[in-house]
């Protein structure tokens, strides 16, 4: 009896697993997915990369494994390819800081083609499970629903942070935090009832970065790494709207400075040779051990100068935090020479790098599809084109997460107009970065058909929700219209 | 009596359908273009993420059959009446008692009446339609049964539709026991009771033919229905409504102003008509306001200055959402300005609609040609350096676009009145020698007039 009990159990989870195809034909093309999970590695703990196979065909069949054990299959007469979490979870498991084979089969007209093995890789580095990104319509002026979200890398779960869902409010920019910590970081909301909502340790202060006789308040930030200091550069900013072409927009400053907000005693410091009419400064960003604050440097510019005239070199700074006084600016990268303009300067967590973004001309790179991810290496002041990450159309803003062996950065590589979130591995032995892949998202098909641009993208270790206290002070601090 | 309310729920019917084929018939297409429903998952996960959010997705999937000129307005006509006999039904099942003085009617009328109104949420109408239904499919069972699933049944709609709308079910339900039990005495008197009937529905037919009338905004209307046939692109009548519409609107001046191109009369009748608000008649400068980034792409579009048309599309996008206007009009201008991707994506939106899918269908066979019917895009050249809009002001777009295409003739009429309009003189005698590329009968008298003033003015 106990005999047929196992036999008739084997008969029945062998009939539940879906067949394993015989391949008529086999092609050595590798099949085309969408999004781009080939070549890749993955953190270990970044949840299932769903997606989509884009050959023509019947109907598909995708096995997962390696090294001789298959961890998922899946035949179907759908093309999207759905890895449940748990099978997920055990390939991860066992194939970390290993590579894993994605084998696909596709039934034309009646037979079975087997496309090329896809060999990706997962890690044994794991990434900061958290990715904090504001959603908006790809409007230029006006905003009605936008907000921050925190996304949960190990699962598709996405949590708003704040939501504007009113047309009256205003708009919502630049969340930034201190060394990839929800603990101390802070929110920007524009207009009249705007402000600055820093959150430090669980206390929660609303601020504005813009004091009497200030042209412009408090716009792109870097916490200093102690967590007490927040560079700001003031902007005045303008658009532009193209006449004619393919491309809609560009984005100038017209003025802009920069200062640093000391929290404790909420006092703003500055030097004239950081804050003039002369220069524009913009985009600073701290070094590993807060002495040095690198930002993006140009000329000031009248209302003649042509737009695409302007170019932003890399400078920086001396900071002497217990004194609060400034040393002379140094240029460290003169890329005007070359006709090309820098922005985002971030120094990478071991302070060996600095990745920036390079663009034709301006700071808005990301209106700009030549703008590109490049790396300066602090140690030998070496200076490349990331290749490896870069595409024929916009990269921009990016950041590192706690361990430096992962970043993230906006791509609008996918058609050119809205930007994506795509995660890199990078080796800080070599300096060399790992092929990016596109943030995975439950529905295969989400980015073909989500309208919402994804903006500034930061890792973080720990949810802004852990701490429900600070996190409702900061949305009614931000949301009320009292300035303080 | 026995049948009073299959009659009056007959009749509420027949008045809802006469009125929105009739006199509100203009609100349908609006409400139409406001939202539209899409069979998806991330759809459904949007308005399921939020508790109360149910009420919604019901409304956009009944506002979605507005787009048919009569299916819409019946299935609106019917859930509206239903809102009365669904409560009357439950009286019944209940008490066995009709109410005398039909006090459940009046929830239907106050929502006809309040339809009236632009910012009216359908999804008023079908929440309470799904909490009076559920009553009534409760009441079918016994009454112990009835009463003890009342709780769950208030949590459970409250979680998914919001706790207003359970709250006022029930409580038009109780009001209209508590009548029917009180009032069903009076009964048996026939003449008391018929006149008592009689006299209620008067009395409510009265109150809301008063509030209806009082409430109803012909300006609204007409502004509403120029722009409906500007969509379809029937100018006789765009001209028709614009020309009914009392009193002073930029938007009212700015739809007839681009009809009177369209008919071939601008050169000729745009001084017959106020142009109250000057050059800004003739385009929506702009503020950044939201309420009118939903017209401003239309003088662009037909003028051919995709790039711009497209801004405003986009902010609309920003303000109103994914609506079938939007989508399509960022479909259109991506297409014909070389962004096929981009189009394509919103294309893959629409298809998930129920009555724009074929269109989306029809734009993704053409999204990789650039060509849109109806549709050119100013050509660019790549060499030459960049030249930015002036969004606040249409005067120089006008000049740019005669220069790069002296065949524009809606450019050179719109350059001519806004010269017009803002007292140029001397530029518009300039401008005037543009007249040549095209093929007018004669110097309209209006040109010639502005002409020979400036010449006697000169001597």
């Amino acid at each position: 009896m106990a005999r047929y009990i196992i036999l008739y159990t084997l008969l029945f989870l062998t009939a539940c697993q879906p067949g394993r195809v015989s391949p008529d034909r086999q092609t050595d093309t590798s099949p085309v997915l969408f999004p781009d999970y080939t070549d890749v590695t993955f953190p270990c703990n970044i949840v299932a990369p769903n997606f989509l196979i884009t050959e023509e065909g019947e109907a598909f069949y995708t096995e997962i494994g390696s090294e001789g054990q298959v961890f998922f299959s899946q035949k179907s007469r759908n093309a999207d390819v759905r890895i449940p979490a748990e099978k997920w979870k055990v390939l991860t498991t066992a194939t970390a800081g290993k590579e894993f084979y994605i084998r696909i089969c596709v039934r034309q007209e009646g037979k079975w083609i087997q496309y090329k093995d896809i060999r990706n890789t997962i890690s044994t580095e794991s990434v900061d499970p958290y990715l904090v990104y504001r959603l908006l319509y790809p409007g230029y002026e006006l905003w009605n629903e936008m907000g921050i979200y925190q996304r949960d890398l190990t699962s598709y779960e996405v949590t708003p942070i704040i939501e504007n869902k009113s047309a009256k409010s205003e708009c919502m920019n630049c969340h930034t935090f201190c060394r990839n910590n929800s603990e101390t970081m802070m929110l920007h909301i524009r207009g009249k009832a705007g402000g600055t909502v820093i959150s430090r340790n669980g206390n929660v202060e609303k601020v504005n970065i813009k004091k009497e006789g200030m042209n412009n308040g408090g716009t792109y930030a870097a916490w200093h790494p102690e967590g007490r200091y927040i560079a700001y550069s003031v902007n005045e900013i303008q658009q532009f709207f193209h006449s004619t072409g393919k491309k809609p927009i560009e984005v100038s400053d017209l003025e802009s400075d920069l200062i640093v907000w000391d929290c404790e005693t909420n006092q703003m410091i500055t030097d004239s040779l950081i804050y003039g009419p002369e220069w524009m400064e913009t985009f600073p960003a701290w070094s590993l051990d807060g002495k040095t604050l690198y930002f993006c440097r140009s000329k000031a510019i009248t209302q003649q100068t042509p737009l695409d005239s302007i170019y932003y070199d890399l400078y920086k700074i001396s900071f002497d935090a217990q004194n609060r006084v400034f040393g002379k600016p140094e240029c460290v990268y003169n890329a005007s020479a070359l006709h090309k303009s820098i922005s985002f300067p971030r120094v990478s967590p071991d302070g060996n790098y600095l990745m920036f973004t390079c663009s034709d001309y301006g700071n808005f790179s990301i209106w700009h599809p030549e703008s590109e991810l490049y790396l300066l290496n602090l140690q030998n002041g070496n200076i490349r084109n990331m290749q490896e990450v870069n595409s024929d159309n916009v990269e921009s803003f990016h950041t590192w997460s706690s361990t430096g062996k992962w970043f993230v950065f906006s791509s609008k590589r996918i058609d050119g107009f809205w930007a994506h979130p795509f995660i890199a591995f990078f080796d800080p032995k070599t300096g060399i970065a790992g092929k990016p892949f596109m943030v995975p998202q439950k529905d295969p098909e989400f980015y073909k058909t989500f309208t919402k641009t994804f903006n500034l993208p930061e890792l973080i270790i720990n949810p802004i929700t852990e701490n429900e206290h600070s996190l409702k002070l900061i949305r009614n601090k931000l949301l009320s219209s009292s300035p303080d | 009596m026995k049948y009073i309310h299959w009659l009056l729920f007959t009749a509420l019917c027949g008045l809802f359908l006469f009125m929105f084929l009739d006199s509100l018939a203009y609100l349908f297409p609006y409400h139409e273009q406001q939202n539209l429903f899409l069979f998806s998952h991330a759809y459904l996960d949007t308005f399921l993420s939020t508790p109360g959010k149910l009420g919604e997705y019901l409304a956009n999937f009944i506002v979605q059959f507005f787009y048919l000129p009569y299916t819409g307005k019946i299935i609106f006509a019917f859930i509206l009446s239903l809102l009365y006999l669904f409560p009357v039904l439950c009286c019944k099942q209940l008490t066995g008692k009709h109410d005398p003085l039909h006090l459940a009617v009046l929830p239907p009328l106050y929502l006809f009446v309040q339809f009236e109104s632009l910012g009216f949420e359908i999804s008023w109408a079908t929440s309470l339609f799904c909490c009076f239904f559920l009553l009534f499919m409760l009441s079918l069972l016994p009454k112990k049964i009835f009463y003890i699933t009342l709780l769950p049944f208030f949590l459970l709609t409250s979680f998914a539709l919001g706790w207003i709308y359970p709250a006022i079910a029930i409580l038009i339900c109780v009001v209209t026991l508590l009548s029917a039990l009180f009032f069903s005495r009076f009964g048996k008197n026939r003449k008391i009771y018929i006149g008592g009937s009689i006299l209620c529905l008067g009395i409510y037919a009265a109150g809301t033919f008063y509030l209806f009338v009082y409430s109803y905004n012909m300006r609204e209307r007409l502004l509403l229905e120029a722009e409906d046939h500007l969509k379809k692109q029937e100018w006789e009548q765009v001209l028709d409504c614009t020309r009914k519409y009392r009193g002073e609107n930029q938007l009212n001046d700015y739809f007839r102003n681009m009809a009177l191109y369209q008919t071939g009369r601008m050169p000729y009748d745009l001084l017959n008509y106020s142009q109250s608000y000057g050059i800004n008649s003739l385009f929506l400068p702009w503020t950044g306001d939201a309420q009118q980034s939903r017209y401003g792409h239309y003088i662009y579009e037909q003028l051919g200055y995709l790039n711009e048309a497209q801004r405003w599309a986009f902010e609309s996008l920003v303000v109103n959402g994914e609506t079938a206007p939007n989508l399509t009009n960022l479909i259109r201008y991506n297409i014909a300005n070389g962004r096929p991707e981009v189009a394509l994506r919103f294309i893959r939106v629409l298809k998930q609609s129920l009555f724009y899918r074929k269109q989306a269908e029809e734009y993704e066979k053409i999204a990789y040609t650039g060509q849109i019917r109806g549709l050119k895009a100013l050509p660019h050249a790549e060499n030459k350096k960049a030249r930015f809009s002036n969004i606040q002001n249409l005067g120089p777009e006008l000049i740019y676009i005669c220069d790069r295409d002296s065949s524009n003739q809606m450019a050179f009429e719109y350059l001519m009145s806004y010269l017009i309009l803002s007292n140029r003189q001397k530029q518009f005698v300039e401008n005037l020698p543009r007249i040549q590329a095209f093929s007018y009968p004669g110097m309209p008298p209006l040109y010639q007039e502005i002409l020979n003033r400036y010449q006697q003015d000169q001597q």
